[in-house]
């Protein structure tokens, strides 16, 4: 999911993989991270199944900026009572095993490996409660912080077109006229009174539709 | 189980082989006790 807040007095895009949330226990971000993961001097890297390595950005640094950038964004919700929440983030490394902290900013409580993937039932609440049990941690989500949430963004939904715009599209697909149709209307202007002939889609409507055109364009504003 | 936003993953996620971690992590998340809601996407 993708979102843009404002964040220190400018727009900044914010991303995160999963967001879980618990109407008693809160928010978390995740980030997952696929293949082989390994940090270096050069950096993170992440290894893929053909051997290629790819640099990736610290998933910790990524996934605690998403993490605020993310309640900056719930902060703008209308309707959002100004309250502060539970909320924490964790990284997912589903095809590496994890058995200890891999940083400072990386506790093995806020990490889950391979293993943790079939005991994704007992990982979540836990690291939902290492963050609810640190110093000033704040509220849950409630019932109604949750179903505020879930209508912003969970909502789907198809948009009307406006009439004008159908209107446009219309027109546009509209066959040009022919040079021949240019030379009846031409004629037209000359005549006040003319019948037209002609088989079915053979374009006397386009004609009479145009002829109509110009006559409206003969008024004044 | 989990309510997941959106249900089911979309295609364009599930047959992305270069995104199998995220899928993964979707079905392992889809497994939760059902107060929990998951968004993804």
């Amino acid at each position: 999911m993708t979102w843009q807040s404002r964040s220190g007095g400018r727009a900044r895009d914010g991303e995160a993989d999963f967001l879980v949330a618990h109407p008693d226990l809160g928010l978390l971000v995740l980030e997952v991270k696929g293949g082989r993961i390994a940090r270096g001097p050069e950096g993170w890297t992440s290894t893929d199944r053909t051997g290629n390595v790819h640099g990736i950005r610290d998933p910790g640094q990524q996934a605690r900026e998403n993490h605020y950038l993310l309640l900056d964004k719930i902060r703008e919700f209308p309707g959002w009572r100004h309250r502060p929440i539970r909320a924490g983030h964790g990284v997912v490394f589903p095809d590496c095993a994890v058995d200890g902290a891999l940083a400072l900013d990386l506790p093995r409580k806020i990490l889950m490996g391979h293993v943790d993937l079939v005991r994704m039932r007992k990982r979540i609440p836990e690291m939902h409660r290492h963050y609810n049990a640190m110093p000033g941690a704040q509220e849950g989500l409630g019932s109604d912080g949750l179903d505020l949430l879930i209508d912003t963004l969970g909502r789907t939904f198809t948009r009307r077109c406006p009439l004008v715009a159908a209107l446009v599209e219309e027109e546009r697909r509209i066959l040009p006229l022919t040079e021949q149709q240019v030379n009846v209307l031409d004629m037209l202007s000359r005549l006040a009174c003319v019948m037209v002939q002609g088989a079915a889609s053979t374009g006397k409507t386009i004609l009479a539709a145009e002829k109509a055109r110009r006559l409206a364009g003969l008024l004044p504003p | 189980m989990a309510t997941m936003h959106p249900r089911p993953l979309p295609a364009s996620v599930r047959d992305d082989s270069r995104r199998s971690a995220e899928s993964r992590t979707y079905e392992a998340l889809d497994t939760l006790d059902d107060d929990f809601h998951v968004f993804n996407g």
